[in-house]
């Protein structure tokens, strides 16, 4: 098979509360793929389910052929896959370097100098802040520093939750273009939640639209922006 | 003279039990109100140890400090930690550690009974100045005391700069979730930091009974300065303690001293509220504490 992610029939939530709903979901190996919906969907929780951050109650997270449900939060990493959360993505009185050097936290300590030039040429934007406290950055600056540190794991698979919240079109569109730069250049594959569906339909293979918690709509990008009920209901888009 | 030094050793006792307060705060987010009961039982390891096998209690150093790195580690695993990973808030652990304190003080009293009762030990007032060697002119405990308070923060700074364990330790203090997401095993380096700080705490408490009179009370009389240390120390660095054992050491036992030979003796009783002022005087103009304010002038 070539499918590195495969969810079925996930039930999760945070303690009592149930958010999500026997959600299906795969993604091969290189594809990007799109989960979109209104705020309150359940878009963040699914990630936080792949990282056992939210509670699994049933169903299975398969990555690269191994049952995750099991797995301890901090072992998921290891597993080959990097997180760029929406809020708390960096260290703030950590250097940028230092928050590289914890990004590569699993990999042999050998190896994290090379990784560091591997992630920097990636994500160039970077290296001018390498000395610099990350609290001290811009919003848009603290994001690519981010998506830098998402990367230093060596992911298979990498799960970006709105990389450009709140950021300025600018920011946006840089954000937008490193993350358009990193599916041509790497095999990576991608789970992206974005608001911004303009930056997301260039880049991604594959939408789900995701609804109080269940999956209505998978298909491609295009099928989405086809079904004109589905983007005004839901997304807000005619 | 007298006064001076004791101000001096003091202060660094009171830094060694600060740091441990500050080291749990500062990774955990928890205020542990049972500290005060791992610094008496440092003072008990050492006090059955020289009853029983003879020595000088420095002899004991090492052994307080894995006993108590011990007991620590344990208030952690078996108190705190099942608690904290059901989503409790620092209140409620605060609470958590306030019920395992008393319990702990029921406990040292009982063996401090024990030992009086079975052993005819002087187990329920204690001093081990007879112990003590001369260094200087001056008593070894002040010598003593400063170099575990400065070995201790020195070689933490070593580790929290230039290595992996101290880069996670420094993550795990800002943002925990984020740490788990890097790969970091969040209740290992947890129950790292109470072991480490639960020796500070029986380094400590083996040293205080060589100028100190001790107790089965000494630790949980002494929480509430503890605690002023923490705070005024400020958590952004681990020198936060040294600096501020020195002043409220100072201004406890030096400064009642001045105090009271201006005024009169009548104010010696009330030289633990010194700290409660300074601790009151800093959550008001200083809530980031002298190491976060030194950090800020800096930055």
């Amino acid at each position: 098979m070539n499918n590195l992610l495969k969810i079925e029939n996930l039930n999760a939530g945070y303690g009592g509360i149930h958010v999500l709903f026997d959600v299906n979901l795969d993604c091969t190996r290189g594809e990007a793929v799109a989960i979109v919906g209104p705020n309150g969907s359940g878009k963040t929780t699914l990630l936080n389910s792949i990282f056992r951050l939210a509670d699994i109650f049933s169903g299975s997270v398969i990555l690269d052929g191994t049952e995750m449900q099991k797995e301890k939060s901090h072992k998921v990493t290891g597993r080959g896959v990097g997180y760029l959360r929406q809020e708390g993505n960096v260290f703030p009185g950590l250097t940028v370097e230092e928050n590289l050097k914890m990004g590569a936290f699993n990999l042999p300590k050998g190896e994290v100098g090379e990784r560091m030039e591997e992630v920097l040429s990636l994500v160039k934007p970077v290296v001018p802040f390498l000395r610099r406290t990350a609290g001290t950055l811009s919003g848009g600056e603290r994001e690519m520093v981010a998506l830098a540190v998402s990367l230093m794991c060596r992911p298979k698979l990498l799960l970006l939750d709105e990389p450009t919240s709140g950021l300025s079109p600018i920011a946006s569109a840089q954000i937008a273009e490193l993350i358009k730069n990193l599916k041509d250049k790497t095999r990576l594959s991608m789970l992206i939640i974005e608001q911004n569906l303009k930056i997301l339909f260039d880049v991604v293979d594959k939408c789900y639209l995701l609804v109080s918690g269940r999956i209505i709509f998978s298909g491609g990008p295009g099928e989405l922006q086809c079904d004109k009920e589905l983007m005004r209901t839901y997304l807000g888009l005619a | 003279m007298a006064s001076f030094i004791d101000a001096l050793t003091y202060s660094a006792l009171l830094g060694l039990m600060g740091f441990g307060l500050t080291l749990i705060r500062r990774t955990t987010g928890v205020w542990n109100v049972a500290h005060g009961e791992v610094v008496t039982i440092g003072s008990y390891v050492a006090l059955t140890a020289t009853s029983f096998l003879a020595h000088s209690p420095y002899f004991y150093l090492p052994l307080a400090f894995l006993v108590c790195a011990g007991v620590s580690g344990i208030i952690f695993l078996a108190g705190v930690e099942p608690i904290r990973a059901k989503g409790a808030s620092s209140i409620l652990l605060l609470v958590v550690t306030i019920a395992i304190s008393l319990i702990m003080i029921a406990v040292i009293n009982i063996y401090a009974d024990y030992l009086q009762n079975v052993f005819h030990l002087s187990s329920k007032n204690f001093l081990f100045a007879r112990f003590d060697f001369t260094l200087l002119g001056q008593m070894g405990i002040l010598w003593a005391a400063w170099a575990a308070l400065a070995a201790l923060t020195i070689s933490y700074y070593l580790v929290l700069q230039h290595t992996r364990l101290g880069l996670a330790l420094r993550a795990l203090a800002e943002q925990p979730t984020l740490a788990v997401v890097m790969g970091a095993n969040v209740k290992s380096l947890s129950l790292l930091s109470w072991c480490l700080a639960g020796g500070a705490a029986g380094l400590a408490g083996c040293l205080f009974p060589m100028r100190f009179q001790c107790h089965p009370g000494v630790g949980t009389s002494m929480i509430a300065t503890m605690f002023a240390v923490s705070i005024f120390g400020g958590i952004e660095k681990m020198y936060g303690p040294l600096l501020a054992g020195l002043v409220l050491g100072f201004a406890q036992i030096y400064g009642i001293d001045l105090l009271s030979s201006w005024v009169g003796p009548g104010v010696i009783p009330f030289k633990d509220l010194i700290p409660m002022i300074v601790l009151l005087l800093t959550l008001q103009f200083l809530p980031e504490g002298l190491s976060g304010f030194v950090g800020r002038r800096r930055g």
